[in-house]
């Protein structure tokens, strides 16, 4: 039973605080998640187009050349593909012989030459060169060359 | 009285409803419209395979006679048109921009200049890079500069295709003979194809010979096997006019 003399709050004032606290809540819960989203979304599409340049990007060894004049292992690669790649590339010549040149930019639809001085261990004539070349988008493209 | 005790429910619910339609619809749409892209890349970059995968052509690269230059005869073997970006004449990378069209024939490209040097013999090896990737060797091989008695090819050929003649059941599975002839110096090979179905080919190695006129003659099997008979489709000269010309010489029947 009610005491006499002490009244509740009136009933308008509780809705009052009720939809403010409501609106607190809700409208903080709201700014993070179009916050949260946003970020969720940027992440995703960044993914997705990050794969996608992983999937077109096209590369190819065009052309080896050894100079015996300065012992020198020359490679042309080629990128054929839509964008510009960024390539790491590895020589293993006489299967012992381990030479690598790392991030060789090449835009799209250019040529890259890329030198190799073997000065230091001259090549002769049969000699097996394998060229690798992994890009920094995990594709890989290589050559087996024989020294003429 | 009653009617006060929803409104926080109401508003809860419009916030939700809020937050549904302005943060997480959006995501789902932006990420429904990354994933399209990405499908659109996975079909074109296929296409662009595909076409990579069938572009075809034979290039054959052939001295200019008294010239230190070369030219190039290409003949397209596929139905897109390529486009020839790169050109290496040994180690030496010239760009260039030549689209050759769609079963393009006998398209001679040139003349491109070599360094060849009176007295000291030179090799040149030819080949072309198109746009979608491919890289082609000159199909006549080495292009040989001997110091004192000038150019020299690796081989003399003369290449016969005989398509498909006739739609019958008989014209499906054909056998051909092709007889190659020169007077002098003296050369003759025969060669037979039996139950052949598509394009057959007859490759002539005629370096021995020499440059020069030769008499090609196709014949084609009719008749049933207890009397076979054969027929002539083809009864022509063929003249290999290296090196002011290509070293391999194709004919299409």
């Amino acid at each position: 039973m009610r005491p006499q003399g002490r009244q509740a709050i009136s009933p308008v004032i509780a809705t009052v605080i009720l939809s403010g606290t409501v609106l607190v809540i809700g409208g903080a819960i709201w700014a993070y998640s179009i916050g949260a989203t946003t970020v969720i979304a940027d992440s995703y599409v960044e993914d997705t187009l990050s794969l996608v340049n992983e999937i077109i990007e096209r590369f190819d060894v065009e052309h080896v050349q050894y100079r015996y004049s300065n012992h020198t292992l020359r490679v042309w690669i080629y990128n054929y593909g839509e964008v510009g790649v960024t390539v790491d590339v590895y020589i293993t010549a006489k299967t012992t012989i381990s030479k690598e040149k790392f991030s060789q930019i090449i835009l799209s639809e250019q040529v890259k030459r890329v030198s190799f001085d073997f000065s230091s261990s001259a090549l002769t004539t049969g000699d097996d060169v394998v060229i690798k070349v992994y890009s920094r988008r995990q594709n890989i493209a290589y050559l087996s060359f024989v020294v003429q | 009285m009653y009617s006060k005790k929803g409104v926080s429910t109401i508003l809860g619910t419009l916030i939700f409803i809020g937050i549904l339609f302005s943060a997480v619809i959006p995501m789902f749409l932006v990420m429904k419209q990354a994933d399209i892209i990405l499908d659109q890349e996975k079909l074109e970059i296929r296409r662009v395979d595909d076409d990579r995968s069938r572009e075809m052509m034979d290039m054959y690269a052939y001295p200019v006679s008294g010239q230190s230059q070369v030219e190039l005869k290409i003949n397209s073997r596929c139905e897109l048109p390529i486009e020839i970006v790169h050109l290496w004449i040994n180690n030496t990378l010239q760009n260039v921009d030549i689209t050759i069209g769609p079963m393009e024939k006998e398209r001679i490209l040139g003349p491109y200049n070599v360094p060849t040097q009176a007295g000291s013999n030179s090799e040149f090896s030819v080949k072309a890079t198109s746009a979608r990737g491919n890289i082609y060797e000159s199909q006549a091989g080495l292009i040989l500069f001997d110091g004192t008695e000038g150019w020299q090819t690796e081989s003399l050929r003369i290449v016969v295709f005989v398509g498909s003649q006739g739609s019958s059941w008989s014209g499906l599975f054909g056998s051909y003979k092709a007889t190659l002839t020169r007077a002098s110096p003296y050369f003759s090979e025969t060669q037979t194809k039996t139950w052949t179905t598509g394009v057959c080919m007859f490759p002539f190695d005629v370096t021995d010979c020499g440059p020069g006129t030769y008499h090609l003659v196709v014949q084609r099997r009719t008749g049933g096997w207890w009397n076979p008979t054969w027929s002539t489709i083809y009864d022509e000269d063929v003249t290999i006019t290296w090196p002011s010309g290509s070293p391999v010489v194709e004919i299409y029947i």
